[in-house]
């Protein structure tokens, strides 16, 4: 006979996986009905209070969404009946009580792409708006999003308030942006989850939620509500070949392997040909963006044995013109070197030089590229720079062997 | 003397002649609205006003007689007829320039008053519009739509609203 203890335990496990998973979905649809973030969120914080102690009494309800969703709608309105003066509560209620929630989830309607764009909006902090997709559709909590930042808590939960404030105050509409303002606003959202996913491949597998997970789940999730876009694919292309190389990356000692030395059976090939797949339907459809250019060069990566450098060299030249940066400048002065090419490269370098002076990547080839051009002092000293601008361990480490090989090798060729 | 005030003021209406113009255009816009504003309660509610700030560096804006100030003529006048046609224009001005521009402030129960804009930056406030609107993007498509957005800035802010009754 099961104890009131494992009833409570069962109902908080099911409550647990319930929040996981359809978290964003119900938030996306109660922010829609009530038109408030921080309502929605306080409304739907309640109605999980009362869900704990009515499933404990009465067993886990047929639809456990669509009870949570009307419990949610009902503690909405008292809070509202609560805060508001007379006068504001006909208005505020109206929406509520225009038609009676629905009980069976798949009618719970889905609104989780205005969601998305209305949380990676430009006009909130590229920051805030990480923050508040990582919490209203990943459903992480405010601590777990404080740690990506390496933030405290407070400080984290300030922010969320913040933006959550100026959506309200400032009228940031929940709509999905219409086609005029389409492509833009799609590369803001695109560079929401390209940047979480970064954070989580930087971060490397922690104890926490798994941010590269998180953002191919964001992706997909995009892919599905959004679908037959050739930028969304692009975007979803490009981060299921890099994350099918996660494995490879890092060797048994924690030191990063360079791509062209990485074992290549560590590889997952069903993401690679998931990714290579989508691309191949993105082109057809004829209308490039920096995605697709992105995951055609993740592409040049992983097929036939060896990259395929000079093709990659012609695909950053097409994304330079897209995306006309100093990094990506780089990125097609490093293809030139691994193309060969290493005195067309030099001269990139040079011109990158005052830029990127900050930038660890920068001197960590640049220190490539000068041991390859025989400039070996050069290329010490351009190491010590990059080691001391690498925040990352396994980078550091991998960087560390190659400056010992270039100092064995010059001590050889003082000796002969 | 009189020469040498007669060439500042000639330069001084030259710069400012932009703001000026846009100033007399917008009040044109302006006065038919009143009328236009009386929207029903239940449409008001829906709408918010938003204040285009416009910011520029008065160096960086083309000078008087160029095609280029033609061509930035001719924006504020198109901007101008469509909102007047939108129906969002609530109300809009030009400012003349800093140099006209004094600064009071209260320090130990004393006024203390100053030549200028009180923070020396490269972007000064020029002028201004008011528009209502359902929501921000739609404030942001006008103000992407101000010609000075090529050389400055167009800061977006919603109004205070005061009226406690009305979200």
């Amino acid at each position: 006979m099961p104890s009131a203890a494992s009833g409570a335990v069962a109902v908080t496990r099911a409550l647990d996986a319930l929040v996981r998973n359809d978290r964003g979905r119900l938030m996306s649809a109660l922010i829609a009905r009530l038109g408030s973030f921080q309502l929605a969120e306080d409304a739907f914080q309640d109605a999980l209070v009362s869900a704990v102690s009515h499933w404990s009494r009465n067993g886990v309800p047929h639809s456990p969404q669509g009870w949570l969703l009307q419990a949610a709608y009902r503690k909405a309105i008292d809070r509202i009946r609560q805060n508001k003066s007379e006068a504001r509560k006909v208005d505020d209620l109206r929406p509520l009580v225009r038609d009676e929630a629905c009980d069976d989830p798949d009618e719970i309607p889905d609104e989780r792409l205005r969601l998305i764009f209305t949380c990676c909006h430009p006009a909130l902090e590229t920051k805030s708006q990480v923050a508040l997709t990582l919490r209203t559709i990943g459903g992480l909590s405010t601590t777990e999003i404080a740690r990506v930042f390496l933030d405290a808590d407070t400080t984290m939960g300030q922010r969320l308030s913040r933006a959550k404030a100026k959506i309200a105050a400032a009228r940031i509409p929940y709509v999905v942006p219409g086609p005029d303002e389409w492509a833009t606003r799609l590369q803001s959202v695109l560079a929401v989850i390209y940047l979480i996913y970064t954070s989580g491949y930087a971060a490397g597998p922690t104890d926490g939620r798994n941010l590269a997970e998180e953002a191919l789940f964001l992706c997909r999730l995009l892919n599905r509500l959004h679908p037959d876009d050739p930028e969304i694919e692009g975007c979803l292309a490009l981060l299921l070949i890099t994350q099918a190389r996660c494995h490879a990356r890092v060797d048994a000692d924690g030191v990063t392997v360079a791509l062209a030395e990485q074992d290549r059976t560590k590889w997952n090939r069903a993401q690679i040909d998931e990714g290579l797949g989508l691309i191949d339907v993105a082109m057809q459809r004829r209308a490039p963006g920096p995605y697709q250019i992105k995951a055609a060069i993740a592409a040049c990566h992983v097929q036939g044995e060896v990259s395929d450098w000079p093709q990659i060299v012609l695909l950053y030249d097409s994304l330079a013109r897209l995306e006309p940066t100093a990094v990506v400048r780089l990125n097609r002065a490093v293809a030139l070197m691994e193309a060969g090419w290493l005195e067309a490269a030099s001269r990139s370098f040079d011109v990158l030089a005052s830029v990127l002076n900050g930038y660890q990547p920068y001197h960590a080839a640049r220190a490539e590229l000068l041991s390859r051009l025989g400039h070996f002092a050069e290329a010490s000293a351009a190491y010590a720079m990059a080691i001391d601008l690498t925040r990352l361990e396994s980078d550091a480490a991998f960087l560390r062997r190659r400056a010992e090989y270039l100092a064995k090798l010059v001590g050889q060729s003082e000796q002969s | 003397m009189a020469l040498a005030f007669r060439d500042f003021s000639a330069r001084l209406q030259q710069r400012r002649a932009v703001l000026l113009a846009t100033l007399a255009l917008t009040i044109a816009a302006t006065l038919p609205l009143q009328a236009q504003t009386a929207i029903p309660a239940t449409e008001r509610k829906k709408s918010m006003r938003y204040m285009l700030l416009i910011y520029g560096d008065p160096k960086l804006e083309p000078a008087y007689g160029t095609p280029e100030f033609e061509a930035m003529m001719g924006g504020f006048f198109a901007l101008n007829e469509q909102m007047k046609a939108d129906k969002v224009l609530v109300s809009g001005e030009g400012l003349q320039g800093v140099e006209t521009a004094t600064s009071v402030k209260l320090r130990g129960g004393k006024v203390e008053t100053m030549d200028g804009p009180f923070a020396e930056t490269r972007e000064h406030l020029g002028g201004y519009y008011v528009v209502d609107v359902p929501d921000l993007d739609s404030a942001l498509r006008y103000a992407a739509m101000v010609p000075s957005v090529a050389w400055g800035t167009v800061e977006v802010r919603p109004l205070m609203n005061y009226n406690p009754t009305e979200q």
